[in-house]
């Protein structure tokens, strides 16, 4: 039996401090619905989701409620759709994608990604239909998200691709113009691009999984919040290694409810069980915060000097207590720090304490990149991909993911707020300097070569 | 347990002390009983313990329960009760597979265990532990629970969040797997 003291901990974190599973996903190989026709390979596409997904929602509900543990996103990640679409023109991606929106509207799920392309090396013609497409398609729709890998530690960044983005992330924010550009927030582009990933909006299924599988994201800032809070409470004079220590517990924690509930989906699916993606990802909730996490390990504002080491050590505990934890973690699994959906983070940009360069120099250190970042809609196609170039260098360089979501809010300048909704939530304009700078660099085009560090055989 | 042996439920009070365990189950060997299950637990300086244990048949009952309390001491005297056990009614099954944990915790008052336990007897949850703790004027139960006769968890976790909310307690039903998951090292 438990002892009392730890069901009475277990309980406290379920049911007081926000731990649930963010996102169940099952992921669908699509690579066998593709004909030459697009209408039939359309058909053969819902046909095949909502064969397989068809009791996903149902069951992800039911085994959330026989444990007592809510899972908040039931999604899917399908096949890259470049792969699956290949020969098919830009129009034909767009019919693509909404038989897509159609299968997960039918089956119930919240967001579905894959309307995605690999560009790392060189971009096929396949690849460029679908970018050309992603403006229509992710704005007609409700539920697709993309994602565009431009770059990785094998063959370095393709910057054409970057450039043809910054411009594609331009129109897909005037296109939904009235929702503050959030058609934006649906593409990510990435570098090292991880292939079985729950989170949205890059989940892919990639070439090289299984059939179909279930992957799982959990969560927990809260949970890390109040256990670190309790741990202060102690008056002992912890060290930074003691609270390491109990982000790391916590995630151990976090991470084997996840592992539990996704485990258990995928028996009574009969479907691979696959990853856990070990985040942190934190909601708009008060005291669902990874920015609340920073301020509780000692900055009194995000972005004070202080933060970047903090993140550090944040992402580097929760990988370590949640790889012990789990039998197979994977996807991006860290800390994330989406502006928008982090209270604290976008409270720290409106009152001017975190900016953009800071925020990217905690990206180097954390579990994605610039995620969720709302610019003024004024800044050019060129400094957008310049920044996303800057990103993705990081990742390049360090072996690890890195990814932009960043949303040119139409109409919307520093010093103005915008408002998403829901999990995607608000923040203040992120300023940006030295705008219109950076077009020369970007004029290049070609690539950065492959790092040296990629010549490992 | 073997053939020719007669079992028993037999429990024991006593106030605690050194060696109260020691006494008792050496009492027991020496009449060549087989202890095959006990738990124990000591509460306010009191220990009580429950053992399934068999003798030889040739062993009477009156036998065992003097020799039992011959191993008290003159001010930590042993309260004997002893069952004998029919086959039929001996339940091997300590299963914890539908296993839940439910937690109630509330501000101490006359009556708390009797409100939890009759929301229990009346939704036909069987309890297999009950522990409780006083912290502050707040009181806590913690219930490891049988759910199998129960046929809907919708149902049950609705009725038990309308009964938390008449008798302004906090109550939580959780599997017992969560509880695993989050304090075993090995679980998979």
């Amino acid at each position: 039996m438990i002892r009392s003291d730890h069901i009475l901990n277990t309980v406290d974190m379920i049911q007081k401090e926000n731990l649930d599973v963010r996102a169940v996903t099952m992921g669908i190989d699509l690579l066998d619905c593709r004909s030459r026709d697009v209408g039939h390979t359309c058909d053969r596409i819902r046909e095949k989701i909502c064969r397989y997904a068809e009791s996903l929602v149902k069951t992800c509900d039911s085994i959330s409620k026989q444990y007592g543990i809510p899972v908040v996103n039931k999604r899917i990640a399908v096949t890259p759709m470049a792969s699956v679409g290949a020969g098919y023109s830009r129009d034909a991606f767009v019919l693509l994608a909404e038989a897509l929106d159609k299968a997960a509207e039918t089956v119930g799920i919240d967001f579905l990604g894959g309307f995605s392309a690999n560009v790392e090396n060189g971009m096929s013609r396949a690849s460029r239909e679908l970018i050309l497409a992603i403006p229509e398609a992710l704005s007609r729709t409700d539920k697709v998200c993309g994602s565009v890998n431009v770059g990785s530690s094998k063959y370095g960044i393709n910057m054409d691709a970057l450039a043809m983005l910054g411009q594609t992330i331009k129109e897909l924010a005037e296109i939904s113009a009235d929702t503050g550009g959030f058609a934006a927030a649906k593409l990510v582009v990435f570098t090292n691009q991880p292939e079985a990933n729950p989170f949205m909006a890059g989940a892919i299924h990639g070439v090289g999984q299984h059939e179909v599988v279930i992957n799982v994201g959990v969560s927990g800032p809260g949970v890390v919040a109040r256990a670190l809070e309790r741990r202060l409470d102690q008056g002992d004079a912890p060290g930074l290694q003691d609270l390491a220590e109990e982000i790391k517990q916590t995630a151990f924690r976090v991470t084997r409810c996840g592992e539990l509930i996704g485990r258990r989906v995928a028996e009574e699916l009969n479907v691979p069980f696959g990853i856990v993606d070990v985040s942190l990802a934190p909601t708009p909730k008060v005291g669902d915060s990874v920015g609340e996490i920073l301020k509780i390990l000692g900055v009194d504002d995000i972005g004070a000097p202080g933060s970047t080491a903090i993140v550090a050590m944040l992402n580097d505990a929760v990988k370590k207590g949640g790889t012990f934890a789990s039998q197979s973690a994977g996807g991006l699994s860290g800390a994330f720090i989406p502006v928008c959906e982090d209270a604290e983070l976008a409270s720290a940009v409106e009152n001017n304490s975190l900016v953009l360069e800071k925020l990217e120099a905690m990206t180097a250190v954390c579990s994605v990149g610039l995620d969720m970042v709302a610019i003024p809609g004024s800044v050019d196609a060129a400094t957008i991909s310049a920044i996303m170039a800057d990103e993705m260098a990081i990742g390049m360089i360090n072996n690890k993911t890195t990814a932009a979501r960043i949303i040119p809010v139409p109409g919307k300048e520093e010093g103005d707020f915008v408002s998403f909704g829901g999990l995607f939530g608000e923040s203040a304009i992120l300023p940006v300097r030295n705008v219109g700078k950076s077009s020369r660099f970007i004029g290049f085009g070609g690539k950065i070569p492959a790092p040296i560090n990629s010549l490992k055989n | 347990m073997h053939t020719n042996r007669t079992e028993y439920i037999i429990s024991i009070t006593s106030r605690d002390r050194v060696g109260l365990i020691y006494d008792v189950s050496s009492a027991i060997s020496y009449m060549n009983g087989d202890l095959a299950d006990m738990r124990q637990q000591v509460l306010h300086g009191y220990l009580t313990m429950i053992m399934y244990v068999s003798f030889p048949v040739n062993v009477e009952t009156e036998e065992i329960n003097r020799r039992l309390i011959a191993a008290g001491t003159d001010d930590a005297a042993i309260e004997v009760s002893i069952k004998v056990l029919k086959q039929s009614q001996i339940d091997s099954s300590d299963s914890i597979d539908n296993c839940y944990v439910l937690t109630a915790e509330g501000e101490d008052r006359i009556g708390f265990v009797a409100t939890v336990t009759k929301f229990c007897k009346d939704n036909d949850i069987n309890i297999l532990d009950l522990s409780t703790t006083v912290s502050g004027n707040r009181y806590i139960m913690i219930l490891f629970v049988d759910l199998s006769n129960c046929s809907s968890m919708d149902e049950l976790r609705s009725r038990l969040d309308r009964f938390a909310d008449d008798t302004d307690l906090n109550m939580v039903l959780q599997h017992y797997d969560i509880f695993k998951a989050t304090n075993e090292i090995k679980i998979f």
